[in-house]
């Protein structure tokens, strides 16, 4: 639903503006920014020091779309972590899959400080999903028998928020922006946890098995404020 | 031409996202069998230096060898995955060598494990509560060997109920409970004080510096111009007791080295919400040290060159900020280590290894592949 409103938003917009080149083609009724956050590679280009600073701030790619005129428009962001880690130990071995979905949409006002220096000040709604996924089997020979417990925990969390949004640009170009950004997002968290075990007992004398399984589920709710400082850098495009 | 490169990539990023998502688990885990291997005449533990500890009390050997066990079973995590030994590795005086152990669903934990060695039950000559952790937010042993099991992040168990069912399930400690307890019947506090007896009884106490002071040996030219350094110029020792064998004399400290002049990790302040305490850690015992990098809270420094480097130049100006590491004007210390002193304190340091803790049997993995 959150991602049909996001491609109807953007849509709409899309389509006011392609009207708007036919009624009017020398005159820009929008400015469109498309960014990404560039921590890495900027980070790549000037190594300042070895502190490795964290991002909290989770989008790596943004698009807004302002008025000319009034500065008025709307600004979406996403992005996405996958992660895989696989570890075998003599004991236990384990593979991990990590992923995560970040979703904000949300209305702001572009003011223009100077011919260098852009801010904005906006309203957004957040969205996001992770769903680890831990599996991992372990065999251990107990004395009478052979016992092997494969375990699969998956963890999933849904988070929705909202709150304001500050941002400043820097035209390092006309069409090139260094921007930065605020948020202090208030957001509500729903966690499910599941743990399913197979145990499976190899009795050494009669090779007989049994099996034994076990499903737990757990969950939580909570809630909280997250304000992200301007870490995050973004390499924004004006067109 | 530019939408085809567009659609093009979209299907790329899209295709390679579902071959991660569709991919099966588990093929790529190697299984091995491990059994439980204990000796006939259980392991002495009561050589133990650690004055406070159990088995100075005068705890069963039993008790030990049980949290032996207990200590190295990844049947205490919740998925069977993770043990204490898992972050705590004897061949490196019980620490890790990354700056945040991964834990049972690979999470990083959220600060650099500390290494165990010397840890008594009790402070200063048996008057006070140890500080435990690095922000001393447990002041009692069996109390503390419980936390990690039931962290979120690390080993994931959710109540002590569900820690001692799953000891109850497993065959084999039966026979060690009873050993241990005289009885079959396994409960909470059992387990606790087992875990307690075996991290109390890793003892350090036969380095070469050690040794040095014992007149059995001697230290080279340059391990003696680092301890001068260490002890005299530079007065390490006033926080880093090296003499002592839990490294300190007075129930330990807490500390705020200049590592930042705001803290994200506000330390001790967490614990006791005194802003005085901000930024605040544990003093770590040197003992052992140049096993148990990364180092500090974070494990910012990968080297030990790199934490000398922080004391000579990079202290930084901070509310809290210890009042030995200013210098007459109140400004943060800068010391000025040379590089050539900066050699001769890290070859003292090494002289704190202790050989025999990171090798002894009694310490390892009792389960072996067979």
């Amino acid at each position: 639903m959150f991602r049909l409103i996001v491609v109807l938003a953007f849509t709409s917009f899309f389509v006011n503006d392609s009207y708007s080149q036919i009624d009017s083609a020398k005159e820009k009724r929008f400015n469109h920014y498309a960014g990404f956050q560039a921590n890495l590679l900027i980070k790549q280009i000037i190594n300042l020091n070895n502190n490795n600073t964290a991002i909290n701030n989770p989008y790596l790619f943004t698009y807004a779309i302002n008025h000319v005129k009034t500065g008025y428009g709307l600004h979406v962001g996403f992005g996405y972590d996958y992660n895989r880690v696989v570890t075998n130990n003599t004991q236990a071995s384990r593979e991990t899959k990590v992923d995560k979905l970040f979703y904000r949409i949300g209305v702001e006002k572009k003011y223009t400080l100077s011919k260098r220096f852009e801010c904005g000040i906006g309203l957004d709604f957040t969205a996001s999903r992770e769903v680890d996924k831990t599996f991992s089997i372990s065999v251990t020979n107990v004395g009478s028998g052979v016992d092997s417990a494969v375990t699969t925990v998956t963890e999933k969390t849904t988070s929705t928020g909202y709150g304001p949004q500050l941002s400043l640009g820097f035209h390092i170009t006309e069409k090139i922006i260094l921007g930065t950004e605020a948020t202090f997002y208030f957001s509500a968290e729903k966690q499910n946890e599941n743990v399913n075990i197979i145990d499976t007992f190899t009795d050494t004398f009669s090779n007989q098995k049994t099996v034994t399984s076990t499903n737990q589920n757990s969950g939580a709710d909570t809630d909280n404020f997250d304000l992200a400082i301007p870490t995050a850098l973004f390499l924004i495009v004006k067109f | 031409m530019k939408a085809k490169i567009l659609i093009i990539s979209l299907l790329h990023v899209t295709i390679s996202l579902s071959f991660f998502a569709c991919s099966k688990m588990g093929d790529d885990l190697k299984t091995t069998t491990v059994s439980l291997s204990l000796p006939e005449i259980p392991y002495d533990y009561s050589s133990s230096n650690n004055s406070g500890s159990p088995v100075f009390n005068g705890v069963d050997n039993n008790i030990a060898t049980l949290g032996r066990v207990l200590f190295y079973d990844t049947r205490l995590s919740v998925n069977n995955s993770v043990s204490c030994g898992s972050c705590h590795k004897q061949s490196i005086a019980f620490s890790d060598n990354v700056a945040f152990s991964p834990g049972f669903q690979d999470r990083p934990t959220l600060r650099n494990t500390l290494p165990i060695q010397n840890i008594t039950n009790t402070g200063f000559f048996g008057f006070s509560n140890p500080s435990l952790f690095w922000d001393g937010r447990a002041d009692f042993l069996p109390s503390m060997v419980l936390m990690p099991v039931m962290n979120h992040v690390e080993m994931g168990m959710s109540d002590m109920n569900a820690i001692t069912e799953k000891v109850k399930n497993l065959e084999y400690y039966n026979d060690l409970f009873v050993k241990a307890y005289g009885s079959n019947e396994i409960n909470i506090q059992k387990i606790a004080d087992g875990l307690s007896a075996f991290v109390s009884s890793v003892s350090s106490a036969n380095t070469r510096f050690d040794r040095s002071r014992m007149g059995l040996t001697s230290l080279s030219t340059m391990e003696e111009q680092g301890k001068n350094l260490f002890f005299n110029k530079y007065n390490c020792n006033s926080c880093h007791q090296t003499e002592q064998l839990n490294g300190y004399e007075m129930g330990g400290g807490f500390v705020n080295i200049g590592l930042e002049s705001v803290y994200t990790d506000k330390g001790k302040q967490n614990v006791s919400n005194d802003p005085a305490d901000n930024g605040k850690f544990k003093i770590p015992n040197l003992r052992n040290i140049t096993l148990t990098g990364p180092y500090m809270h974070d494990g910012r420094f990968e080297t030990l060159e790199q934490v000398l480097n922080h004391y000579s130049q990079g202290i930084a100006a901070s509310q809290a900020l210890d009042p030995r590491l200013k210098d007459a004007t109140g400004q943060p210390l800068r010391m000025n280590i040379t590089d050539h002193e900066k050699t001769a304190i890290i070859a003292f340091l090494g002289s704190l290894t202790d050989y025999a803790m990171i090798t002894d049997p009694k310490f390892s993995n009792p389960f072996v592949v067979k």
